[in-house]
Order: C-alpha cells, then structure tokens, then sequence
C-alpha cells in the first residue's frame, strides 16, 4: 500500500509544466510529450520535454515500460536457469549479461574457468560489442537522416548474429555461456570465419569513416552538442563511451581486468571535450580494438576444456550418461535442482558496451539466488539526458539520445 | 582520476569545426568520398534473401522448433517421460505426464513413457535446455522456425506433433556459406 | 517406563563444541552443531542402529579406525572429524560401492529427485566412475504387493524396510533372502507384503527399490506441491501431507508428528485418497425428481430450496446425524441449525452407541484425567480395554508396540476379540460380548478390593485369576497407568471405569490417564462441539436433551419424526441394528444428505443429496483422541458444483430463517471457539500446523472437573450364556469402509464378512476354513466365510460390522444378543487339522 502510494506521489512530482529556474517569462513554455513509441527514443522511453520555443528547458526521462520483473523471476529459478533470464535484459549485450551473472556465481563457488573457456568468452563478448556498437551507429544515423549506414551496419550486425548462430545456436539470447565455462565448444570452421569478419569489420569500419567522419552535415549535428563535462558524468556514475568522450580512460578490461583481458594488447579510446562527435568517435574507435581483441584471442586460443571439470558444477559430458551411474545422478540433480552456491554476496562489474554492467548476487546456501541484480549501465547512463540536453535545440536531442545509447530493456529490466 | 592506464589510451580525433571555407570543401570532397563507398556497394552481391520463396538456410547449431525421436529400428519412442526438461525449462513450458508400458502396449524402450508430451510454444525462450537435460536425446531443438499461427492454443504442441516430420525441410548452411 | 531424563554432555566435532544428550549417536548430535553426516540406513524410528550402510563413517580421536557415526553414541569430551581427507575417501568409497550395481534408472526410476542416494552422491560422491564392467540384475519390475512395487536392482540393502516389517509393525514377513551379491528383499514365503502398515516401507526406501504402484509414474517431485493436513479416516487423525498435482491428490506421505502418529500411517490412509477422485464422487447436487422418482442433477439453488423446505416441514420433528468427516465446525453450525432454526433437540454424531450421561462425560473429560498419545510409549502399565488399535485407531497401535519393545511398557489387553496386541502384551484378559459392564465392575472389584470378584467374573465370563493379576499389574507395576478405552464399550461400564482410575490415581497424574477410542474419524470433536443429544457445545447441557440415534431410529420408524438430516453420516451402513435404519430411512418424509458417494439408502431415499467435500478439500478443525486440536487444510480444489459445508448449512440455514453469520471458515471457527469454553481463545494460528491440545491451554480450567469420590456403577447384567447358540461379538474391521472400496489401490483388501470361530465350536459344527455359515438372530440371517481363530473364545462367533455386504449390524439389536451359526449349502464337514493358529495381526490378509 505504501509502496503505491509512494509512486503516487512521485508520479504527482513530475511537473508538466516546469519552471526551469533562471528563466523568463517571455515566451510560452510549452510541455509536451515524446514517446514511448517515438522511432528515436530507441525503444519505449518516455520524455517529458518542457519547450521554450524549440530549446528545451528541461526533460524528464519516465521509464518502465518494459519491465519484466527479470530481478525477481531470477530469484524463482535455479542458478543455470536465470542465464537466459537475465540475458533478456539488455538485448543488445547479451553475452555481457549472462557473463556478469555467470561471473558473480563463479566468484560465489570460486570455481576456476578453464583458459579456453575464458577466451572464448572474450571473443563472443567482443563480437557482442562490435554487434550492440553497429546497431547503435545504424540507429543513430536513422535518427540523423542517413539511412544508408544503417543498412551497412545491419549487414555487419547479420555477419556477427551469424557467427552466433553458427557456434551457439541463437543469433540472440544465446545461453552459450554457463556457470564455469561455455555450455560447447566451437564448431569447427568457426574460428577461421571469425577471423574473416574482423578483417572485414576493420575494412567496413574505414567506409563508415569515409561516410560520417567529416561529413559536414554529420559535424552540423554532432560538434558541441549535448556536452557535458567529466565532473558531472562523474557525479552522475556514467560509464563506459560516454565517461571516456571526455578523456577519462575508465574501462574495466584495463583497470581491473577478468575474463583474461590482462592477456590481450589493445588500446582505450577517449575523446577530449565529450561531446557527441567525440562519443562517436570513441565508440568507433572500439569496434576497432575489439577486432584486435578477437584475433589475439583467436591467435592464442589454448586447447583443454571449455568448461570446468568440476563435476559438482557442471555438466557431466554427455557420452558418459550412458554408462556411468555418478555421471547420471550428477546429471539429474544439476538439471532438476542445480547447484548449491555457498551463503555469500558478491559483486561482479564488467565492461559492457555501454559501461560497468553489475551483478550483485546474494547465495543463501540453496540452489536458487536470494537475489540478483544488475547494475545496468543504460539506467544510470539515462541520467545524463538532461544535463545534455538542457538549453540546446529539440533536434539536437535526438542526436544526443542517440548518442547516448540506451537500451531500454535493460533501463527497466 | 587516481587511475592512469599509461600509453594503453589512444585520443581520438577531435572534430574539425563545421562551416567555413573547410565546410565547403567537405561539402564536396567529403560527400564525393563517402559516395566512393555507396558507388561501391554496387559492385558487390546482394546480402537479403527472397523470403519467403527463398528459406533463409540455419547453421546445424540453430534452435528451432522442438523434436521428439523414435529409434530408427524398433519405432519406440525414445522418450520415456522422465521429465527432466520439465524440470530444466526455465519458462515452464513442457508438461510430461508419464505413464507405465505394458507389454500389450509399449511405447518406449523403458519402463515409462509419456502420456502426454506438451510444449507450449507461447512460452518457449528456445534456451535449448530441454535438450541439454534430456539423458536418451529423445528431444532435441530442430532446424524450423516458421511457427507462427492465428491462435495461441494451437501453439500447444502435442506429442504427436512434435514426434511428426515438419512439413518442410528448413535448408542448412553448408560450411563455407 | 518413564521418560528418561536427558543430560547433556559436551563434544567436539571439526574443531567445534557441542552440547548434545547424552547416549544420542553421533549422527544426530553432529546436527546440534550444524554438522549433517550422511546416511542410508539409520533411521531412529526404526529403534537401534544396524550400520549396514557404512556412509556415516567418520574419524574419532583415539579409536584408530573408522566408526560408523549412526551406532556410535555421544560421550563428555569425544573429538570427532567429519571433514578429513580419510573421512572423504571413505565416504566416496562408500558411495562408489553403493552405486557399483546401481542401475542406470534415475529417469525412469519413481525416486528420481527425492532420493536420499542421489543426494548423497551429489553432495559426498566423488562424481566419477570407474566402474565398466556389467552390473548385477534382478527381474524388475515385480509387485511385492498389490500396493508396492520391487525393484531389486536399485535395492542398497539397507534393511530399512526389513527392520521397519520386524521390529516396528512386527508382521515379520519381510526378511533378506540369499546372501553376498544376490541378497534381496522380499517376503518369508514368497507371498505378496500384505499388511495393515505396508506402505510405510515406501516412504522409508531411501533408493527407489520400493515404490508405490499407485503413484507410479505419476509425477515428478518438481511437478508436484506438497499440502499438509490430517487424514480424517479413522480417530487416530494421523498428519499427512498430500501430493497435489494438477490440483488432484496423487499420494499421501507422513508429516512426522510425535503427539500424534509417530510418523507412521496404515495403508489406509496413505492410499485411500483415491476415493477424492473417484468416478463415483458425486460432484452436484441431486434432488428427487417427483415424476420419475429418481435422483436427478440440480442446480444449488434449487436443491438448497428443496432441502429447505423439506426441513421447514419437519420443524421440529427433524433429527441430524453427523459422521465420518465432519468438522467440529460444520458440527457446530449443524446443532445450531437444528436446535435454533428447527427447534428440535435431536441432533447426535454418537453412531448409534448408547447415550452417556452428560456428567460422566464430564467426568471422563476432566484434563486431569486425560493421558496423552505419546504417554502410552512411556508408561509404565497401559491397559487396551474393549478396543483392538489395529481396526479401531490404526496407528497407535505401532504406539503401543513401540512402547512394549523400547520402552518395556507393561502391556494388558482386555477384549472380548483376540487382539492383535495379544502376543505383545504381558497379561491377556478375554470377557464375553455382552459382559463389558461386569467386566470393567469386576476389575473396579479387584483393584479396590471391594465387591464380589467372582460373581461379577462369572456375569462377564473372564478368569478372575486373570483379572486379580491385571488388578496387581496396574497397582503394582508403577504409578504410570493408562488405559486406552473404547467408546464401544457402551455406557454402563463408564462408572465403574472411573472408578478403576480413581483407585489406580491417575487424576492430576503426568504420564498417567485415560484415552477413549471413539468411533468415526472426529468423534470426540463432534462431541465438543455439542453435536449429541444430551449435551450443547462445550459439554454444556442443552435446553431440552433429544433423542439419541438409536431412538431417533424408532421414532422415525413410528413417524414420531418425519424428516432426516444425514452430515457424512451413513447410519444404515454404521449403526447398529441395520433393518431398524432400514425401516427409519424409508419411512422418514423427507432425507437431507451430505455424502461423497451415493450409497442405496441415498438412492432410494433421499430427497436431496448435496455433494460433500472429501476431507482434503476441507478447512476446519477436528479433535484428536487426547484433545489435540487438529486443523484440516484446503489441499486441492473442490471438484464440480461441490461447495463448502459451512456455507451451505449457512445457506440452508437462511432460508430456514436463521442467519449463522457466517461468511468464511474461519468464521465459522470463531464462533465454535465462543461457544465452547475449553477451547476459548484458541486461533488457526495457534493450532498451526501441529495441533494443540486443549488440555494443556490455560482455557483448559474451564473444563469440568472429574468428580471427587467415587461413582455408583450400577448392577451389571450378566453376559448372555450360549446355550448351544453362540453369542455374537462383532468389531468394525479398518477395511470396512467405502473409501476403501471406491480406491482402486485398496479394492482388494475391502472387508468381506467373516465368521471368526473357535476350533470348538467349528469342529462341533463341522466347518472348517473357508466354509460359509449363516448365521441367524431371529428373522435376520448373515452369511459368512468361516475363518478358524485358536484364540476366540469357545461359545462366541465374531462377525464384522460395516462390511458393503452381509454386514453384522443386521443381527445387532437392543441388547446383546445369542445367534445361531449353520453351516449353508451341503458341504461335508471336513476333519479339523492343525488350526492352532497364532495369534497375527495380519488376519486382515485372509480378508482377501
């Protein structure tokens, strides 16, 4: 009952015609709304826009159209099962989602990843962003009238969701990762056809540039607009390509790296002003160093197990269910039950595309999390919209949303 | 910041100021390079396909619509009812009752079968892990994706329809494709 | 024996102190530190450890081997290690041994998911196998029983359900056959494991080797929701816990409750649950079609207005019966009804027993004098009169023989039947049917030194010798006394009885009291709740007493009463005097009814059948036999048109012009705990999942005191003589009820009449084993199968009541009486040979 209320109240808060303090009377400001089903808001955000003429004076982001519920389903399944639960979270990063998990549960049991599996795990990661920076790149230039890249980067994107497909199975939610290793190996041709795509990608990337990076009417929209300084990102606890438009090189590969991206020589992109053009240019940058990435990874991927050898965590292999009588029972129990996590908390922060994605999970001894949640940076990147947007022409808000990138899916989760 | 990677950063470029004599020229020449790349996509092959006259062909890995097997040479059911993927579904969408074979009426190899086998595609996330958890590989994830119907209860897949043969054969890549 | 004082003593185990009792193993003091050892064969309930398993071996300091933690107990300053490299070893060992010729069976195996060995191997297994070479096999699947499956390639050899067979339920059928690597499980004699308790050895298999036929491949522990409650079948009122699924119930499991059933349950009340769904159940309402005549579907509406004014003719010459499951709540609202709505004071639940005097209830009533179920595991003498445990109140009768093998209570059994109890008790006592009033005044006799012993031994037709034994057994041999006592016994003998416990000074005693076995499932419950004719809720006395069943009988018969309301009360099948109820329900005007099943009476008499809930679809309280407060638990969804009792004798009750205000059932509740003031206070909460007595409650002091001296008990009429005749004794078998009937489980062991005989008179009338006697009491004539007992007394034939056919109730009467038995059709008389049979509790096997 409190709880509805509270959201009454907050619901009564939100001024829809707001006096943006230091402002005249002048002129008629005007509130008006934007979205959820608005093509440039990506997805189902909701903008409260208050309008002096065509600057906006304030904005009030409203979210939650998509929420499932993914925190609290989490808590009703068994630790395997919420991986494809929470991957449905932020559907442009996937890999990330079920990695931030699986990572948490990992550190939980303090199970070892066998090397291979680590690097695997980085090679479909880094798929993954170069895959969730496409989309936003195609996207964004949609918004801006250039329809054109977003076809190139959906060709991309359909190269990367391919190679998904062909090495676990889904070109989304893909459930290839689980709690000590991959769920299979990669199949066999695999490694080669990744290795075509990134010299590919790097060539494609080279076009994109020779179509927006100094395109006059791309530096119309993109130079100086939607600025906002280290401080306030700071202060706000943006991450990712956003924080490093500004020249912060905080990115968690480097300042605390997991998965083995200690093992891997690659550059972090930062911008100097952080505004759009240099988020832009950040996040191109990275498909870049993700290619890098990838084909050491691919280089240097060693042989052994995919998964962990521990038979109280994983999967027996398959062929043994046939004959042997503990791989059967362990097979029955992990599937039907699970595992048991030892009582603990833990959280684990990765690298996402759009900045530090969290796992917070709590293990009451069962087989079932006592809670699980994310720290998903599109939320906390959310509010960075006004602060970008404040003062500045209603265009220009929709390159900045753009810029921005976020996911609603995992906004609302 | 305390932290300071070193010489792992790499600034990238900062923009050139729009307008001016440099906006006029890459209202040109900047244009003319980027019509290098549109000019270009010309002269390579077309990447969409005709569907639906022409399947989009699925990798062997892909997981579509559900499959329940029969051995080859006997035509039991592989399927004994054991549950185990109610059990593993993490949408709850199978439901097994199972059921004891008898020697006039034996429909798997052993003790058990099941009476009933339901999928209820509605609900199914395709995470695959029926197939994971089912010990005699009687379900697995086939290649069909064209599922779509008028109704959901028709989305309640019953034994019979997930032991039948699909009605068309979804292509499969070949290695190289 | 007393309960034995627990001291406590202190151990350290992985490097932790632990206060535990002293002389517990170790496997259950490790659990007073938060240490789980595992087991497979240790079971406490089972009594001493056996440590065949070899899984809770862990490493003592100063004994340089192993020791089995299931038979090690606890000593002052022992230092265990459970979590060594040595420990681990042995256990991965074990298990690798265990699962050596384990079978590959875990998906079809029933088990699979609740199974103590896969638990164990997932938690202390080592996960891999090096076992490649081919495994043992057995013929599997086979029936031990009709109820229980057999798989002995999964068997461990644990010996859990052998122990369970020899020293628990003592039938001694199970044993272990062949030895090494061909040792199985299976019966003595190669004969199917037909006994009262079989079913227990399902729930005690910690593999899947023994399985339940009737919840065979049913479902799977993920696909299922447990619902606790309590099985209303008989007065024991185990605690049960449904399986549900898909709202059906699919099994019945034990819910462990040490006040109650000690974590046993007869296999009736684990398999009888198949008469919920049953295809008989009637699911709406039936009216009497006044065309056809027949019962036809009707809507509630109809049926209620129907119902309504057949009782609104009656007025107050309606009479309401209350049985079988009915709640005290639904009790409560019924003698409501009838006394406040209708205005007629005859309302009873006594099934036709003898009216007791509302005093004496009281009396028999008082807290003081009230044992408990588990005081008779610890007595010192317990005194079984007039009742056999097995037929009447199934699971205490694993209570007794508990306390007899563990506890070395004293045991006397005083019955006009042999008794199952017999070759477990130190004294045995046999009166003639008839003679329970002389009988209990010859005990009064003997232990208070008082009266003619000898006359009074002659009218009941016992041993006095035998008598003055028990009289020393129960004065001597401790202060700690207890008599479990049958509402059967009738109401003469209730004096005298109060009697014996005065002089034996059981009154305010600790461990020391009376316990009566009533008849139907809430006997005492309904008694509480004022559903008896001479007595209002509480025990209170009502504002005109009415007329008891058996009166209520006749006057239906004359028509002095004209309409008849049955609450799961089937009082042709279950009273005595069965042609009298006949008549009764034929010639009453109108018959309101609320039943589960259709039975003839219904169908030829009854004007308006409303369905019934079965008892796991109930919610409301029912009294166990030492006043445990038990509360019943909505397990499953009401099938069809059912609805719930209170409301439509709340519905019913409207239209009769009383409004019951009652909405809910927890109301309803409410106003029962107002109106009976022994129970004031006492919310569904507090009687959670565990019951409360209300004995112990300070509302208790509102009870009635028993009386200070002693009582008059009246001259007891001397049993009858046979004189060539024979008299007739009759019990209730625990198979003789409908449910078991309709359950296909149980079919097979349905009670099917029988005339137990002495060897005497079998020979004197040429019959042996098998062959069919009539036997007749003036125009009534029942035919039975003869089955030859050594220890039924010469000069008594013993027939079963409620059997579906040729039940002994045709032949009851007023009084006891003397039948005559003939053997029927023309069957040689066959020489009698060898039929000195033992006394088994397993005579319920030749039932079937």
């Amino acid at each position: 009952m409190s709880a509805l209320s509270d959201y009454r109240r907050r619901e009564q808060s939100i001024s829809y015609s707001a006096e943006p303090a230091g402002m005249g009377l002048e002129q008629e400001l005007m509130t008006i709304n934007m979205g959820p089903h608005h093509p440039s808001t990506h997805g189902v955000l909701r903008l409260i826009l208050t309008l002096e003429g065509e600057i906006v004076r304030d904005i009030k982001p409203i979210i939650g159209y998509v929420h499932t519920g993914i925190e609290k389903t989490a808590e009703q399944k068994a630790y395997w099962k919420v991986i494809p639960v929470v991957e449905r979270m932020d559907y442009l990063a996937y890999y990330f989602n079920s990695y931030a998990y699986c990572g948490a549960v990992e550190k939980l049991l303090e199970v070892e990843v066998p090397k291979r599996a680590q690097y695997l795990r980085v090679i479909h990661m880094e798929l993954n962003r170069i895959m969730s920076h496409l989309v936003w790149l195609g996207t964004s230039c949609i918004d801006l009238g250039a329809i054109g890249v977003w076809w190139y980067c959906f060709r991309e994107r359909e190269a990367v969701l391919d190679l998904f497909e062909m090495s676990s199975g889904q070109r989304m939610h893909t459930r290839y990762f689980q709690v000590g290793g991959v769920i299979e190996d990669i199949p066999r041709g695999w490694a080669e056809r990744v290795k075509r795509f990134t010299q590919t990608m790097r060539h494609r990337s080279e076009q994109y540039s020779a179509l927006l990076d100094k395109n006059e009417i791309f530096l119309q929209r993109m130079r100086n607009t939607g600025t906002v300084d280290e401080e306030t990102l700071l202060d706000l606890g943006v991450t990712g390509p956003l924080l490093r438009a500004t020249g912060n090189p905080w990115d968690l590969r480097k300042a605390a790296p997991y998965c083995s991206y200690e093992d891997f020589r690659f550059k972090i992109p930062v911008g100097t002003t952080g505004d759009n053009y240099d988020r832009y240019r950040v996040r191109h940058a990275e498909i870049i160093e993700s290619c890098e990435i990838i084909d050491q990874a691919l280089d240097g991927l060693p042989e052994g197990p995919f998964i962990t050898e521990d038979r109280k965590v994983a999967l027996p292999p398959r062929h043994e269910l046939a004959t042997s009588m503990e791989a059967l029972i362990h097979h029955f129990k992990l599937v039907t039950e699970g595992f048991r996590v030892p009582p603990g908390e833990v959280y684990f922060p990765i690298e996402s595309p759009r900045g530090e994605l969290g796992c917070f999970v709590r293990s009451d001894g069962s087989s079932k999390p006592a809670r699980v949640h994310m720290r998903d940076p599109s939320f906390v990147n959310l509010q960075a919209t006004a602060p970008a947007s404040r003062d500045t022409y209603i265009a220009d808000l929709v390159a900045t949303l753009a810029m921005l990138d976020p996911v609603l899916g995992g906004v609302d989760r | 910041m305390a932290w300071n990677p070193g010489e792992d950063v790499v600034a990238v470029q900062r923009a050139p100021k729009p307008g001016g004599a440099g906006g006029a020229y890459r209202a040109f020449g900047e244009t003319l390079r980027g019509l290098k790349t549109t000019f270009g996509r010309m002269l390579e092959r077309p990447v969409v396909y005709q569907y639906p006259e022409e399947k989009v062909p699925v990798y062997p890995r892909f997981r579509g619509r559900h499959k329940l097997h029969k051995f080859a040479d006997t035509g039991l059911e592989k399927c004994v009812g054991c549950s185990l993927c109610a059990a593993a579904c993490p949408a709850d969408c199978i439901r097994v009752v199972a059921a004891e074979n008898t020697p006039e009426h034996r429909v798997s190899a052993g003790e058990r079968y099941a009476a009933v086998y339901e999928i209820n595609l509605s609900r199914c996330i395709f995470c695959g892990y029926c197939e994971v958890a089912c010990p005699f590989d009687a379900i697995t994830m086939g290649h069909d994706y064209e599922m779509s119907d008028y109704n959901r209860t028709d989305l309640i897949f019953t034994k019979e329809m997930l032991l039948a043969e699909p009605l068309e054969r979804t292509p499969l890549r070949t290695e190289d494709e | 024996m007393p309960r034995p004082e627990r001291r406590f003593v202190t151990f350290s185990i992985d490097g932790r102190e632990v206060s535990a009792p002293e002389g517990v193993m170790l496997v259950d003091g490790a659990k007073y530190g938060d240490v789980e050892i595992p087991v497979f064969c240790y079971e406490p309930k089972l009594g001493a450890p056996v440590g065949a398993c070899r899984m809770c071996l862990v490493e003592v300091e100063g004994i340089p081997k192993l020791q089995t933690a299931c038979s090690t107990p606890v000593k002052d300053g022992m230092v265990v290690h459970t979590q060594t490299d040595r420990v681990r070893e042995a256990q991965n060992s074990v298990i690798e041994f265990l699962l050596v010729n384990h079978p590959l069976d875990c998906p079809v195996c029933d088990k699979g998911g609740e199974c103590p060995l896969q638990d164990i191997t997932f938690g202390w297994g080592r996960g891999i196998s090096r076992m490649v070479e081919p495994k043992r096999h057995f013929k599997k699947p086979l029936e031990l029983s009709p109820l229980i499956a057999i798989d002995r390639e999964r068997c461990i050899l644990c010996y859990r359900c052998v122990r369970f067979s020899q020293e628990v339920s003592e039938d001694y059928q199970l044993v272990l056959n062949e030895r090494g690597a061909s040792t199985y499980v299976g019966t003595f004699d190669g004969h199917p494991y037909v006994a009262p308790f079989s079913g227990n050895i399902i729930e005690l298999c910690p593999v899947g080797a023994l399985t339940s036929r009737a919840y065979r491949f049913r479902a799977r522990p993920w696909d299922i929701e447990g619902a606790g409650s309590v099985c209303t079948h008989c007065p024991a009122q185990c605690n049960v816990e449904f399986t549900v699924r898909d709202e059906r119930v699919l099994r019945v499991l034990a819910r462990d409750n040490e006040g109650v059933d000690d974590g046993w349950l007869c296999d009736k009340g684990r398999f009888a649950y198949q008469a919920i769904h049953s295809e008989e159940r009637i699911t709406e309402p039936l009216v009497r079609d006044s065309e056809s005549g027949e019962l036809v579907p009707a809507t509630w509406e109809y049926a209620l207005d129907v119902a309504a004014a057949a009782l609104q003719a009656g007025g107050s010459k309606t009479a309401a019966l209350a049985g079988g499951t009915t709640t005290n709540e639904e009790g409560f609202l019924l003698q409501r009804v009838v006394r406040e709505a209708l205005k007629s004071p005859h309302v009873d639940s006594r099934a036709g027993l003898p009216q007791v005097d509302l005093g004496l209830q009281q009396a028999l009533a008082a807290p003081g004098l009230q044992a408990t179920i588990p005081d008779l595991e610890f007595a010192h003498t317990v005194l079984v009169l007039g009742t056999d445990p097995i037929d009447d109140v199934a699971s205490l009768d694993l209570r007794i023989r508990k306390g007899v093998r563990r506890n070395g209570v004293k045991l006397a059994v005083a019955t006009s039947r042999p008794s199952a109890l017999d070759p477990n008790a130190k004294l045995w006592l046999r009166y003639a049917p008839g003679g329970e009033h002389a009988f209990v005044a010859a005990l009064e006799a003997a232990v208070t030194g008082s009266g003619d012993l000898s006359a009074l031994c002659d009218a009941a037709d016992a041993d006095p010798k035998a008598l003055e034994a028990l009289a020393a057994l129960l004065k001597d041999g401790g202060e700690d006394v207890v008599i479990l006592w049958s509402q059967r016994l009738g109401a003469a003998p209730l004096p005298a009885l109060l009697n014996v416990a005065a002089a034996l000074r059981l009154e305010g005693r600790d461990g020391a009291g009376l316990i009566e076995v009533p008849v139907g499932g809430n006997g005492r419950g309904l008694r509480e709740a004022g559903v008896q004719s001479n007595g209002g809720p509480g025990l209170s006395a009502p504002k005109a007493p009415g007329k008891p069943a058996r009166e209520i009988a006749a006057a239906l018969a004359s028509g002095d009463l004209s309409t008849l309301w049955l609450l799961h009360a089937d009082p042709v099948r279950d009273y005595a005097d069965r042609r009298l109820w006949e008549r009764a329900a034929a010639n009453a005007d109108a018959l309101v009814a609320h039943a589960t099943l259709l039975n003839d009476t219904l169908r030829e008499h009854a004007t308006v059948v409303f369905p019934a809930e079965s008892y796991a679809e109930k919610e409301g309280t029912i009294v166990n036999l030492d006043g445990r407060v038990q509360r019943l638990r909505v397990a499953i969804g009401r099938p069809g048109a059912v609805r719930a009792e209170w409301q439509v004798i709340a519905d019913l009750s409207k239209r009769l012009g009383l409004d019951l205000g009652v909405l809910t059932g927890p109301m309803a509740t409410r106003q029962l705990v107002e109106a009976v003031p022994f129970y004031a206070g006492l919310t569904l909460k507090e009687i959670g999942g565990r019951g409360v007595r209300w004995q112990e409650r300070e509302a208790a002091s509102a009870a009635p005191a028993a009386p200070a001296g002693p009582v008059e008990s009246g001259e007891p009429l001397p049993a009858p003589r046979p004189n060539g005749a024979l008299r007739l004794g009759t019990y209730r078998p625990i198979w003789a009820a409908p449910e078991v009937e309709v359950s296909p489980a149980l079919k097979f062991l349905a009670a099917k009449q029988q005339a137990e005989l002495s060897p005497v008179d079998a020979e004197r009338l040429g019959v042996d084993n098998g062959a069919k006697v009539s036997v007749t009491a003036g125009d009534a004539t029942v035919l039975a199968k003869v089955f030859v007992r050594g220890n039924v007394p010469a000069g008594t034939v013993f027939l079963a009541e409620a059997t579906a056919e040729q039940s002994a109730t045709e032949l009851l009467g007023e009084a006891p009486q003397l039948v005559s038995v003939e053997p029927y059709g023309q069957r040689p008389p066959v020489p009698l040979e060898g039929l000195a049979r033992g006394a088994r509790p397993s005579d319920d096997e030749v039932n079937s």
